[in-house]
């Protein structure tokens, strides 16, 4: 810091950045900055303390603008209203505008478009060999492209060029262009891998793979796309995903793809049919514990714990959701130790403490129980 | 600074999720920020309540619908206000268009309390916090905006610049001249105190 401070007015220091920061939330190395500086500078000692006065003061008078006060009520119907009307917007989106209020020009673009459609259809049906991995890369003609293919028996590891890794497991193929990172971040995949993606706000990450595309920001996450499978499904590890299909086998437009799709957050997963196109969110088998989320992991050991405070533990740790009847399971209680058990496991082992049954519907898991006996 | 790092992370985190479509991500971050929208809209538009629900209303609805096109920004609290902030103008620009902008370059040299006014303040103010809130009023408009914007919403004056329309230097001397005014006035309240 080369700032004359020595020649500072107590006005001078409430305007500085290193004052204010310090007077705000100080930390270690601003304590030990103005310690030694004031060592150095006793003669600004007061100066530095009006200083500190002043801001107070300041503080003082923002106060009532601080404490502005918004009632609750306000908050909810202002919400209310602003969810109405995106749920209007977002309806309007999927609306198509009435033909008499389209040119004509519209009118014949949407024929070409419709004609072009049909016609992609037909060549589709008579050469079938070719998979949509290779149709994508067709596209690319032009453009050079980088691909990896995995012929071994084992998993491949790759690095992007903005440090993302990729896990390609054998028999799957993955590419990119060779601008990849400049503009997007786009990878083409067939196969299964797993992908670590660096998070990058400005430019999501997206993966192209069978009829799907999933977009990221910054997590972790599994794909499994094989040519000649049946389905297409993505694994999230951990942050939040979207997953929709690939406008260019849709007839949707650009600005509705994404509402057609689903959003995955860790532990859940989405099986695409490629044949009935319809979309299944699901828990992955194994879901695993989402401990970076939280500051100290759970023992998972209970003694005669309300079952409820368990439950609501789980659905935690895990990220899942869990639909019960709390007033009906207010009085059970449960005495065991889980720290090694699976999900699964660990929802077997409360419910026959409890006598109830669980299911898993969607990404739900639903707890059909009856009323504990009270003590 | 570790603590306020985190939870901007948090933030941004939230935002991604919102630019993906999570509803209750958007849900969560209006809660956290439409406190501090509605008193800054307030002190802008202190007349009408219902025009800055309006204006509120009209920012989040707007990045509801434009979220496949926006980015995560560095400080969502300032993206917000400044959004807010365009929204008010826009929609009073519409309304009265050349007084306000003759006002607000002007009003920096027309309000300064005399010596007495501001002692009839003190005698009127029951504690020191009603007194300095009184002080705060008799600043500048464009003063007290920049007061809340640097030490109650946190801001640094490039983002203070930005959404006041200047440049850095002359954020900075905005709130340098708040800040000065308002030792001088406390000063002479304090000397007279001292003296009685």
């Amino acid at each position: 810091m080369n700032i004359h401070y020595e020649q500072f007015s107590s006005s001078d220091f409430v305007t500085d950045d290193a004052f204010l920061n310090h007077y705000l939330s100080p930390t270690d190395s601003s304590k030990a900055f103005w310690e030694s500086w004031l060592s150095n500078h006793p003669e600004k000692k007061e100066e530095w303390l009006a200083a500190q006065k002043l801001i107070e003061a300041v503080q003082l008078g923002l106060s009532e603008y601080v404490r502005t006060y918004l009632s609750k009520e306000a908050e909810e119907s202002l919400l209310q209203r602003i969810l109405i009307t995106n749920a209007e917007s977002d309806e309007k989106e999927v609306k198509p505008i009435p033909i008499w209020r389209q040119s004509w020009f519209q009118v014949m673009a949407a024929c070409f478009i419709l004609f072009l459609g049909l016609k992609v259809l037909y060549f589709n049906k008579s050469v079938q060999s070719e998979s949509v991995y290779e149709k994508q890369m067709a596209v690319f003609a032009e453009e050079k492209l980088t691909e990896k293919i995995n012929d071994k028996t084992t998993v491949d590891t790759l690095k992007l060029p903005d440090g993302s890794l990729i896990y390609l497991s054998p028999n799957s193929k993955i590419s990119y262009v060779n601008s990849f990172g400049k503009e997007n971040r786009t990878v083409y995949l067939s196969g299964k891998a797993i992908f670590d993606v660096v998070k990058i706000p400005s430019k999501p990450f997206y993966v192209y793979a069978n009829e799907l595309v999933t977009k990221v920001l910054g997590t972790k996450f599994e794909v499994f796309s094989f040519d000649n499978d049946k389905d297409v499904i993505v694994k999230v590890l951990s942050g939040k995903v979207s997953v929709y299909k690939n406008p260019k086998f849709d007839k949707v437009t650009v600005s509705n793809i994404e509402k057609l799709g689903v959003l995955l957050k860790p532990n859940q997963q989405v099986t695409f049919s490629r044949e009935k196109e319809f979309f299944k969110k699901a828990i992955v088998e194994q879901p695993i514990l989402l401990i970076a989320q939280h500051i100290s992991k759970p023992t998972f050991i209970y003694d005669e714990a309300p079952v409820v405070a368990v439950l609501d533990e789980i659905s935690k740790a895990y990220g899942v959701e869990i639909i019960f009847n709390r007033e009906m399971m207010q009085s059970c209680q449960l005495t065991s130790s889980m720290e090694e058990e699976s999900l699964q496991d660990k929802l077997n082992i409360i419910c026959k403490s409890i006598g109830a049954t669980y299911e898993i519907i969607d990404a739900q898991i639903i707890i059909n129980s009856k009323m504990c006996q009270s003590n | 600074m570790n603590q306020i790092t985190e939870e901007s992370n948090k933030e941004q985190e939230m935002w991604e999720a919102f630019l993906l479509g999570d509803e209750e991500a958007y849900t969560e971050l209006y809660r956290l920020h439409v406190k501090a929208m509605y008193r800054y809209g307030m002190s802008l538009v202190a007349a009408s309540e219902a025009f800055v629900f309006d204006c509120i209303h009209d920012v989040f609805t707007e990045i509801w619908i434009k979220r496949n096109r926006l980015i995560v920004p560095d400080n969502v609290r300032y993206y917000l206000l400044k959004a807010l902030k365009n929204r008010i103008l826009h929609l009073l620009s519409r309304k009265e268009r050349s007084h306000q902008t003759f006002n607000e370059e002007f009003e920096d040299f027309l309000v300064e309390p005399s010596a007495e006014e501001i002692f009839t303040q003190k005698e009127e103010a029951t504690n020191r916090q009603e007194m300095i809130t009184k002080l705060v009023s008799q600043l500048s408009h464009r003063q007290q905006e920049a007061l809340r914007l640097r030490f109650a919403e946190n801001m640094n004056y490039e983002q203070i610049a930005e959404i006041m329309l200047v440049n850095k230097q002359s954020a900075q001397n905005i709130v340098f001249r708040a800040v000065e005014k308002l030792r001088t006035w406390l000063s002479i309240l304090f000397f007279v105190f001292f003296q009685e």
